[in-house]
């Protein structure tokens, strides 16, 4: 197709036929001159990773020599690029993790071709697809935030979410795709999708924040 | 010693009538019924020349005068009626050397008195001031300090106990305690009181310290009866009835009878407490009585010997004019507050130990309590996960089971060779299923049950794929925010929605798809439009889509219209009363 300039992938997964059928997916999206980096460890995936840049990085989870969350982090501290977690019926904590990890988004091994297709081409755009249930646990985790907040008297706009990006997740966890969050915030879609994205840096920013707070606590950060 | 009687109004004794008398004297022995004056006379030598002197009164009975060889020394308040009560008050005189001369002298004793009320002149002593002055110390403190001291407690534990009784009115031994520390109180006052205040006269006085004495006794049975816990109604009432009478009797008597019917009503107060202190002693020892009843019935006992000592000194049986009964009340006052004191300190003790053993049997309750909690809320747990496992399993069976099955069934009846697509739909059937099953799973275990918030992950996908193929999807959804089914309902119907979206999406070839989903009325109603071509044709046989769709609405016991028909294809799932295993809201 050609629609994406100097495109190269990071792809992180132990099973051969995965790997294949997400590079026909991906060859069929940015066309046979995108630069795919197919590795099967974390190992493998730092060599790569170490002195060049990615236009996006897919990572499964179960590796042979670690947890796929320690290779998110690690790569979310070198690069602003977009991360997708690979997982299979995985349950919602370790996506919830992997997203704390710094993780943009996942994609599940068994979808059909044509929806995991949709969902790259978004994340490709830049867009941050999201989830009813991660709207829901967002709302829960953030709800906590606040009233602690509340209480502490202490207002940080940086960890907080605005009115609007509370209204849109509510209406994400109801089930209603962007299109009609957009129709009926009377927002853009561009609008909705850039809400989307600074709730997804709010939240990170919040765990990160917390774990800085925890490693603090727990005497390894002075 | 002589004596000689007057009227009441007489200053100078007659000079007639003198005969000779031995004291103490009581002069109804032989002036019976006579009320008035008697003039006593006692003449003695002194050899050489005089000496200051003691003369020493023990009692003259009530009221009078005293001379020393013509010159009057004392005089008591009232002479006439109503009479200074000076029965109990004992007298020590100095006769000064000056009023005395060698040779003989006389000492003038004028008494007014009633035949009623025990006339009498009592031992008259000369001797020296100090040796005189010494028996009146000791008399006066007997007589009358002690009583003073008798009535000072009296007053104060009948005071206390009466506050006792008023703060606890369950206490009624208390109250009757009072209540005879009251008549008490009006009976000890005999004692000290020199006048016949607030009365007019000696026999009014009198009558009101004799019923005080009968209420006394009264009062007495009462907290004895109390005092053992006994509520012999019949047996009060009778008694108090009696007590009434005979107070009612005595003041009706004429003042010339008044006497013997004093010594009567002594007699009556006398059985009263002879019985009552034989009923006391009778309950204390052979029924049970604890410690504190057995001294007390001892010192009742003690009381009855006292004043059955008075009793004899009132009728004149033993020559004395100490009466032990007050001293013996004082001893009782005091035994009693020490059987209550007594009581008060085993009750502590109880208490105490009941204090001991309450904390004790509440940390044990506690304990208890907390094991039996801590093992039901593990029994919940447990059982809270098996129920979840239980419906897992339902779910898988319902599901992938059916679907397992029913297709075996088509592969057995099928050729030989099934094409690869047919095979394809079928896992892809399945993965749905398994979805839909873990999505339901993990949704309820955040509480999230609500068909409204089961749907909205459905929603949420299909929306994406329909939008990625620029199908215009509409959704229309009410009512099912609050909806809970149970966990297989929900699974069917999120089923045969999203297979019905699914033939909207990949067969149908529509560019606009409406969904209503709607609960009202007791029913849900489920609805998919499209404006394609309809359903595929498989060869006049429904699909596998279809038939499980129509096996899922027979469980739901729901109708489903599926109408293919050209124009607008549209798939209808009619719930009615959808069950809520719980309470909405």
């Amino acid at each position: 197709m050609g629609d994406y300039e100097l495109v190269s992938l990071l792809l992180v997964d132990d099973e051969p036929a995965l790997l294949a059928r997400l590079c026909r997916i991906l060859k069929t999206l940015c066309g046979e001159d995108a630069t795919l980096f197919c590795v099967e460890s974390i190992a493998q995936a730092k060599a790569a990773a170490t002195g060049r840049l990615f236009t996006m990085a897919l990572v499964d989870l179960g590796l042979p020599d670690g947890s796929g969350i320690e290779l998110i982090q690690w790569l979310r501290a070198r690069s602003e690029m977009p991360i997708l977690v690979i997982s299979a019926w995985s349950t919602e904590d370790t996506i919830l993790d992997a997203l704390r990890a710094g993780a943009t988004g996942y994609l599940l091994k068994e979808r059909d071709d044509d929806e995991i297709a949709m969902l790259l081409r978004t994340a490709l755009k830049g867009g941050m697809p999201i989830d009813p249930f991660i709207a829901r646990r967002i709302l829960g985790a953030t709800a906590s935030v606040r009233s602690a907040q509340d209480e502490a008297d202490v207002s940080s706009s940086q960890e907080t979410l605005s009115k609007r990006e509370v209204q849109i997740l509510e209406l994400v966890a109801q089930g209603l795709s962007n299109l009609e969050i957009a129709e009926h915030t009377n927002l853009s879609r561009w609008t909705v999708a850039t809400h989307v994205k600074s709730i997804y840096a709010k939240f990170a920013v919040h765990t990160r924040t917390a774990a800085v707070r925890a490693g603090r606590g727990s005497g390894i950060l002075r | 010693m002589h004596a000689v009687r007057g009227d009441w109004n007489i200053t100078t004794p007659p000079r007639e009538g003198w005969v000779g008398v031995d004291l103490p004297d009581d002069w109804r022995r032989r002036w019976p019924q006579f009320d008035g004056v008697v003039w006593y006379r006692l003449n003695w030598n002194i050899e050489g020349p005089p000496e200051d002197t003691g003369l020493f009164v023990d009692y003259l009975n009530l009221a009078g005068t005293i001379s020393i060889n013509g010159n009057e020394l004392q005089r008591d308040a009232n002479l006439v009626e109503p009479l200074s009560r000076m029965w109990n008050t004992p007298r020590y005189l100095l006769l000064p050397a000056s009023m005395l001369h060698a040779g003989e002298n006389e000492v003038l004793i004028r008494v007014s008195g009633f035949a009623d009320h025990q006339p009498a002149l009592g031992n008259v002593t000369i001797g020296s001031p100090a040796a005189m002055l010494a028996v009146w110390k000791r008399t006066h403190w007997l007589r009358v300090d002690l009583q003073w001291l008798n009535l000072g407690i009296g007053t104060t534990l009948g005071t206390f106990f009466l506050a006792l009784w008023l703060i606890r009115r369950r206490e009624t031994a208390f109250g009757w305690y009072a209540a005879q520390q009251a008549a008490w109180f009006v009976f000890s006052y005999n004692f000290i009181s020199v006048s016949a205040w607030p009365f007019a006269t000696t026999d009014a006085y009198s009558a009101a310290i004799t019923a005080s004495y009968l209420i006394y006794d009264a009062c007495s049975a009462m907290f004895m009866l109390r005092i053992m816990g006994r509520h012999w109604a019949r047996t009060e009432t009778a008694m108090w009835l009696l007590t009434a009478l005979v107070i009612a009797g005595m003041l009706l008597t004429p003042h010339a009878r008044l006497g013997e019917m004093r010594d009567a009503l002594s007699l009556f107060s006398m059985a009263m407490i002879i019985v009552t202190t034989a009923v006391f002693l009778h309950l204390a020892w052979r029924r049970n009585g604890n410690i504190p009843q057995r001294v007390l019935s001892l010192i009742a006992l003690a009381v009855l010997l006292a004043r059955a000592h008075d009793f004899l000194v009132f009728l004149g049986l033993i020559a004395s004019n100490l009466y032990l009964v007050t001293y013996a009340e004082t001893l009782s006052m005091v035994g009693f507050a020490l059987t209550l004191a007594w009581t008060f300190a085993t009750n502590i003790r109880r208490i105490e130990s009941f204090n001991s053993e309450l904390t004790s049997s509440v940390a044990r309750a506690r304990e208890e309590l907390a094991t039996t909690l801590e093992r039901q809320h593990e029994l919940e747990l447990v059982h809270a996960r098996l129920d979840e496992r239980l419906t897992l399993a339902h779910d898988l069976h319902d599901g992938l089971g059916g679907i397992l099955i029913g297709n075996i069934a088509t592969f057995e009846e099928a050729p030989e060779t099934v094409p690869t697509r047919t095979v394809l739909d079928l896992l892809r059937e399945l993965r749905d299923d398994l979805r839909l099953i873990i999505d339901t799973a993990s949704s309820q275990t955040y509480g999230e049950d609500s068909l409204g918030e089961l749907v909205g992950l459905l929603r949420h996908r299909m929306t994406r794929l329909f939008e990625a193929r620029r199908i215009a999807i509409r959704w229309h959804i009410e009512g099912i925010d609050r909806l809970r089914l149970t966990s297989t309902q929900s699974m069917d119907v999120l089923r045969i929605l999203q297979e019905a979206l699914s033939n909207a999406l990949k067969h149908s070839g529509a560019t606009g798809v409406e969904v209503d989903l709607i609960h009202a009325e007791r029913r849900l109603l489920m609805e998919v439009r499209d404006n394609g071509v309809g359903l595929p044709a498989n060869g006049g046989t429904p699909g596998t889509g279809i038939r499980s769709m129509r096996t899922r609405a027979r469980r739901l016991g729901a109708q489903l219209t599926v109408n293919a028909d050209g124009g607008v294809t549209f798939i209808r799932l009619d719930v009615p009363k959808p069950a809520s295993p719980r309470v909405a809201g």
